[in-house]
């Protein structure tokens, strides 16, 4: 019992002492505001401009989850499809690796020169790195099907549509929630970096401003929203699937206490 | 229902043949068992006779129809239990009859309660003991559409306790139903307990060597397996398989 507190508690108690430490070392050694605020003088900056953050949050978050989304769906049908045809697989795939090669802070520029201000540039840049998490992950457990199961759907006579839809894409569930953990962290991320590019309201804007005016401690409140909301968005994916594959969780446990 | 296997022969590669000339039937309601070594082609027969392989020579006509290469035409039941994990136990035995585009779940449940998996319907297949699933399996063969029963070895990866206990269970479930059933194991006690007629099939290439009906009647009992004539049974089956596994 004690042990499984000290287990989920670990990481809060860490926290709390690495920021009294950053609290202290501050006060100690007397750090300028403006090279590093303390962390209660970042929380009470956060808590005064609450109400001007709140439109900031809400267009980032937006910005964010639309992005996950269409990359989401994006990852999957690449998986979908590179799984299908197999033959396409070997050409496309070290492309779709390449894909994660190129630098955003380069490539996002470009696309407001192509599209503009607007949201597609924006959802681009999102997209493109939410889609490879997922699409890798889902080819992986597509690929991984076990041979016992695919040899019992063929010999009972199932179709190459049957065999996607009842065995390879379910047994692929638990693939596709690990892909989707990361890209989901990765989406804020993304939408934060597209907001740079030229937004009217964003985390991503709050933080430039807040940078080039030497507002250190705002750009601490800014850093610190987006990491909640990387975890936030992470524990929403967390538990669908904990919802959806529940009978994955009651195996794994079954195999862990050995039996 | 009546199944043909006529002059069948088939190779992977063109030049060692893994089944010769063939011939085995099934007829309606008839528990026909081939015997034989392991790596005798047997499994091979069942694919040839599940249509994801062809043969290079001879027919499978099932009622008359040729169905070479032709899928769908078999229930199947194999070797590993092969239940999917993200299924409850009834929504996996109906996974036969859903790929052929039914379902009767009432049917289902009945049967599972039969099978002594009623307090399990609901649950996954993790859940289960060996036999459990080996049980779940046979059903959702049962449940599903096809005449034909093919079952792969589906007791030997138990052991050897629950495999008894498993054999008992499918000859009490199988008289019931009577199904046709074409079934494949190693074990020449398994293929006289529970067949109508037998085959041995020689190692490779596999051919059938010999042809044993199985005189006792039905329904079985377990004394059977420890009277005179099982016994004979078994040396005549024996003296017929050695040469198979000593060469």
């Amino acid at each position: 019992m004690k042990r499984r507190m000290w287990k989920k508690g670990a990481p809060f108690f860490l926290l709390v002492l690495l920021l009294m430490a950053w609290e202290s070392a501050t006060a100690i050694l007397k750090i300028e505001e403006w090279l590093l605020p303390a962390p209660s003088a970042i929380f009470i900056e956060g808590i005064k401009s609450v109400h001007s953050l709140w439109g900031h949050l809400l267009s980032t978050t937006e910005l964010a989850l639309s992005g996950f989304l269409i990359g989401s769906c994006i990852g999957l049908l690449i998986a979908a499809a590179l799984h299908l045809f197999s033959g396409v697989k070997d050409a496309v795939y070290p492309l779709l690796i390449l894909s994660q090669n190129i630098p955003v802070i380069v490539l996002a520029p470009l696309l407001v020169i192509w599209f503009g201000f607007g949201m597609l540039p924006k959802l681009i840049v999102i997209s493109l790195v939410c889609f490879f998490p997922v699409a890798v992950a889902s080819l992986d457990g597509l690929r991984q099907t076990p041979a016992e199961l695919k040899h019992y759907f063929k010999m009972m006579g199932a179709g190459n549509g049957q065999l996607f839809w009842k065995l390879e894409l379910p047994h692929s569930v638990p693939f596709i929630f690990s892909g989707l953990k990361i890209s989901a962290t990765y989406s804020v991320m993304g939408a934060v970096i597209s907001e740079w590019l030229g937004a009217k309201s964003g985390i991503g804007v709050y933080m430039t401003l807040a940078s080039s005016a030497f507002r250190t401690d705002r750009v601490f409140v800014a850093i610190f929203i987006i990491m909640g909301m990387s975890l936030l968005f992470f524990g929403v994916i967390t538990l669908l699937e904990r919802y959806l594959v529940s009978w994955k969780r009651k195996e794994d446990e079954k195999h862990a206490s050995g039996n | 229902m009546h199944l043909e296997i006529k002059d069948v022969s088939y190779s992977f590669d063109g030049k060692q043949n893994i089944l010769e000339k063939l011939n085995v039937h099934v007829d309606e309601g008839e528990f026909v068992t081939i015997l034989g070594p392991s790596g005798s082609g047997k499994s091979t027969l069942f694919h040839l006779t599940g249509g994801i392989l062809e043969p290079d020579q001879g027919d499978i006509l099932l009622d008359g129809k040729n169905i070479n290469g032709l899928k769908g035409h078999i229930s199947y039941m194999p070797q590993q239990p092969s239940l999917l994990p993200w299924r409850t136990v009834l929504e996996n035995v109906l996974l036969g009859s859903e790929l052929a585009g039914i379902k009767d779940k009432e049917m289902a449940k009945a049967l599972l309660v039969k099978a002594g998996l009623g307090e399990y319907e609901q649950a996954y297949p993790h859940e289960l003991s060996g036999g459990m699933k080996q049980r779940a399996a046979f059903i959702r063969s049962i449940l599903s559409p096809q005449d034909l029963m093919c079952l792969d070895e589906p007791f030997s990866a138990l052991d050897e306790l629950t495999r008894v206990q498993m054999q008992k269970w499918l000859m009490s479930f199988w008289e019931e139903y009577r199904r046709s059933v074409l079934f494949v194991t190693h074990s020449i006690d398994e293929a006289v307990f529970l067949s109508d007629r037998i085959y041995v099939l020689s190692a490779k290439p596999a051919a059938v060597i010999k042809e044993v009906v199985v005189p006792f009647p039905r329904p079985r009992r377990e004394e059977q397996l420890l009277s005179d004539d099982f016994f004979h049974l078994k040396r005549e089956l024996y003296a017929a398989l050695k040469p198979t596994f000593t060469t």
